[in-house]
């Protein structure tokens, strides 16, 4: 049978059946999601996207439950990143991008993908709000992250030092994670701390990377005196 | 920023290495009891980690692929150029490594081994400003502007239209009865109009979807065939930012 040339409404009601059976561990026929997907995709039919919404929307709910971080999300349901998912799922795999995928296998596995980077998007900018607000204030324009990290190698010669800039600037990592990372380094935490501390003590003595990373008027007066 | 006084209370001043002492937690009780008493030298102490925290706020994960990418990474779907930027990345970033793990769990199912860490505690106020941010780039329930529909021409048609409004962006919906069936129209307005591209709508009767489709490049949208005159419609853009419209009922 060329499912191509079946209804819609016939297509989507095989293609749930066929979901149900197979969370139920019974042999499935994919044909039928697999050519919901691509009139949805590749057709760009809205009303076989709706279908597609409709019957794999608990299916990426329970995915994104499963991944660690959703419960420390502070979202109380999957939806807004079931969502999401959908979206960039739709955004990337519209039109002749559907092409790239050859079984419905594929195509439900970067649905699953589309779920889990919802997540950690969203736990990379939590984390980042998180930094703003411990700093309690708002910082100046943008800054040109090349400028300031090509500043910040200029002024930290050494390989380890540089290795421990970009670990706890950029990575954000704590200390005791960092010596646990590279314990051949740093042994301890502590070491880790007063590294960073000697590291810190030459940025904050440059003038000009102080002036790029848009240090406040009232901390350039307390900086510059120490 | 509260104005700070400009000379030590105690003099002498404490020096930069009984400063960050403190911050390694291995200050005298002198130095501590100093910065009691002294708002000078405790604003100094706090430009030291104020000057950390903003290089943190700066440079966080800038230079890092996007978590999309890394899935991508996972399954084999980036040219070789990326591919291999992406594996030389991967030798010296923790982090990105730490999220390739989770994705690559996840889509072999061995999710379940895997338990987070704690979130260390934060001081008090610190989870309510946190939501209160949040909630401003990421969920905004759109409060409706008018407690009724208004009526508006589209051609020989008679459209409803209700206009619900969060913090930054208006979105207008207009229904029409087609027979029986009702069509939804919409628009979202935004300076930032580029974001709401190509955004996901979901309209609901009740708890069951009664229609899915995409903003164009105008962020409008088209849904028809619906049947209810009262609906929730949801629109998620791009980078996760949503806008809840919990209620908009029209009258016929």
């Amino acid at each position: 049978m060329d499912v191509s040339q079946l209804p819609l409404d016939d297509v989507a009601r095989r293609c749930a059946e066929e979901t149900d059976k197979f969370r139920r561990k019974q042999s499935v026929d994919n044909r039928y999601c697999f050519e919901l997907f691509r009139r949805a995709l590749e057709e760009r039919s809205q009303d076989a996207f709706t279908h597609i919404f409709r019957i794999y929307k608990p299916v990426c709910a329970r995915w994104v439950r499963r991944v660690p971080g959703f419960e420390h999300s502070g979202e109380s349901t999957p939806d807004a990143f079931v969502s999401e998912a959908f979206v960039n799922f739709y955004k990337d795999l519209q039109g002749d991008r559907f092409r790239r995928f050859a079984n419905l296998s594929a195509v439900l596995k970067y649905l699953k993908k589309c779920a889990v980077t919802a997540i950690l998007q969203y736990i990379r900018k939590l984390r980042a709000t998180e930094l703003e607000v411990e700093l309690g204030e708002d910082l100046p324009s943008e800054v040109e992250y090349d400028q300031l990290w090509t500043r910040i190698c200029q002024l930290l010669p050494n390989d380890d030092d540089r290795l421990l800039a970009d670990l706890r600037l950029r990575q954000t990592l704590k200390p005791a994670e960092i010596a646990q990372t590279y314990p051949e380094r740093w042994a301890t935490a502590r070491d880790v701390s007063v590294a960073l501390q000697r590291i810190l003590r030459t940025l904050r003595k440059d003038r000009e990377l102080r002036a790029m990373a848009g240090i406040s008027s009232d901390d350039e007066q307390l900086l510059g005196g120490l | 920023m509260a104005i700070e006084p400009v000379t030590c209370s105690r003099p002498p001043a404490l020096t930069e290495d009984e400063l960050e002492a403190v911050l390694l937690g291995a200050a005298d009780a002198s130095v501590e009891e100093h910065l009691v008493q002294c708002p000078y030298c405790a604003a100094r102490l706090k430009a030291l980690q104020r000057f950390e925290r903003t290089l943190q706020v700066r440079l966080a994960r800038q230079g890092c692929p996007s978590v999309s990418t890394l899935g991508d990474y996972a399954l084999g779907l980036l040219d070789a150029g990326t591919q291999s930027w992406i594996e030389d990345h991967l030798e010296s970033c923790v982090s990105c490594a730490r999220e390739l793990r989770v994705i690559q769990d996840a889509l072999s199912d061995r999710t379940a081994a895997r338990t987070e860490r704690q979130r260390p505690r934060q001081p008090d106020g610190f989870a309510d400003k946190l939501g209160r941010l949040v909630n401003d780039w990421q969920r905004r329930v759109a409060a409706l502007l008018a407690p009724s529909p208004r009526v508006a021409l589209r051609g020989s048609d008679q459209a409803e239209r209700i206009v619900a409004a969060t913090a930054r962006e208006r979105v207008i919906l207009e229904s029409v009865l087609q027979g029986d069936r009702r069509r939804l129209t919409g628009q979202v307005l935004s300076e930032d109009v580029v974001a709401w591209n190509s955004a996901l709508v979901e309209v609901y009767h009740g708890d069951d979807l009664a229609a899915t489709a995409f903003l164009d490049d105008l962020n409008e949208f088209v849904c028809d065939g619906l049947t209810a005159s009262s609906m929730r419609v949801m629109i998620t853009a791009v980078d996760g930012r949503q806008i809840v419209i919990p209620d908009a009922r029209f009258d016929s």
